[in-house]
């Protein structure tokens, strides 16, 4: 086989070999690989160290009242009116806010010229990240509910 | 010569019936509780609790913060019991309510916090090592050490990165499933963390046993 550094899929073959994953027959290709290849033996011993590191960062078991606290919660969610529930869904009056500023945008005759000829406006547009909105975007996915995030998986 | 590049079938075909398995009982659970079965919510904290809040401890190195995210996520689960449709592994979409919230609460602050509490939780955690299994002096001090600087390599690595090797190493996530949970391709996962493991390995490299 080709050097680890050299193969396409050299750092997937690494990290899959280091973590255990990689199958039998490829990981005894590498293994006869690394018996005559000084460069990929130190690639392998350099990922395998950080993965032994890494153990040493055990988990945390959650603390004793954990359940207790989110059977509360829900019960506590649960005992609110249908109404309320709805209020407190803070997306909710962004999403309001949005669309009647869009409505009004929509209804109100030349108000999309006037606003895309005002000089302020249209410069920090100009500076819009479009990181930023995407970011904006993810964010106002999160406080959607969340079914609607597993349909779209 | 095979192709090492090149997939092999068996274990292919082996992965696809252990992700089938799992898909069809955390859905069926997840189905159930759909349904008003509380008792398949149970089973369902209780089988992903703590891998869900030692991602969130990992993801954020404070306790306290962890706790009230992983609660947030199993309400959120909860919450959306009337409306799920198991069009994914439901593991996927754990991780990514719970990478979610973490980036969001990470972008929100608290570093210095964070800083505070690695400090304080890395303390408590010497102290009970000591109390409980009393090594000595020493080893106890290298440990920390290790441990600390892991910590810190780790919190260094940018939000997406420190995600996905996470979710990878700790959790054992497959790259779907964790493209999956950070909404982006399997490629740029995998470039994700690769590049999280090649920094870690300039950043651990003192720890070797060798050196």
């Amino acid at each position: 086989m080709t050097c680890l550094k050299n193969s396409r899929r050299g750092a997937e073959i690494l990290t899959d070999y280091c973590a255990g994953v990689l199958d039998s027959i490829r990981a005894a290709e590498l293994e006869t690989h690394l018996q005559e290849c000084a460069v990929c033996r130190h690639e392998v011993e350099a990922q395998r160290d950080v993965w032994e590191a890494m153990d040493a960062w055990t988990p945390v078991q959650a603390s004793p009242g954990f359940d207790a606290r989110l059977y509360a919660r829900i019960a506590a969610e649960d005992r609110q009116p249908w109404w309320r529930r709805l209020v407190v869904k803070p997306w909710l009056p962004v999403t309001a806010a949005a669309a009647a500023l869009a409505l009004a945008l929509f209804l109100i005759p030349g108000s999309t010229g006037r606003i895309q000829n005002a000089p302020s406006t249209t410069v920090a547009s100009d500076k819009i990240d479009l990181q930023q909105v995407q970011q904006a975007l993810d964010d106002m996915d999160m406080l959607t509910p969340v079914g609607p995030i597993a349909r779209a998986l | 010569m095979k192709d090492l590049s090149q997939p092999s079938r068996d274990y292919g075909v082996q992965q696809d019936m252990e992700a089938v398995a799992a898909l069809e009982r955390d859905a069926q659970l997840m189905l159930r509780v759909r349904e008003g079965d509380e008792t398949c919510f149970a089973l369902l904290l209780e089988r992903h609790r703590g891998p869900v809040v030692n991602f969130l401890h990992r993801m954020v190195q404070d306790r306290a913060m962890s706790e009230e995210l992983a609660q947030e996520v199993f309400l959120r689960v909860y919450r959306s019991r009337a409306t799920y449709e198991p069009t994914a592994k439901f593991t996927t979409w754990l991780f990514r309510i719970a990478s979610r919230l973490a980036l969001n609460a990470i972008r929100d602050n608290k570093k210095a916090r964070r800083q505070e509490s690695l400090d304080r939780e890395l303390m408590e955690g010497v102290e009970r090592q000591v109390a409980d299994r009393k090594p000595s002096v020493e080893q106890e001090m290298i440990r920390e050490v290790r441990l600390k600087e892991v910590r810190l390599a780790i919190d260094a690595l940018p939000e997406k990165q420190r995600a996905a090797v996470l979710m990878h190493k700790y959790e054992g996530l497959e790259y779907t499933q964790i493209a999956g949970a950070l909404r982006c391709s399997e490629s740029a996962v995998k470039s994700l963390i690769f590049r999280a493991y090649q920094t870690l390995r300039l950043r651990l490299s003192h720890l070797s046993p060798g050196v």
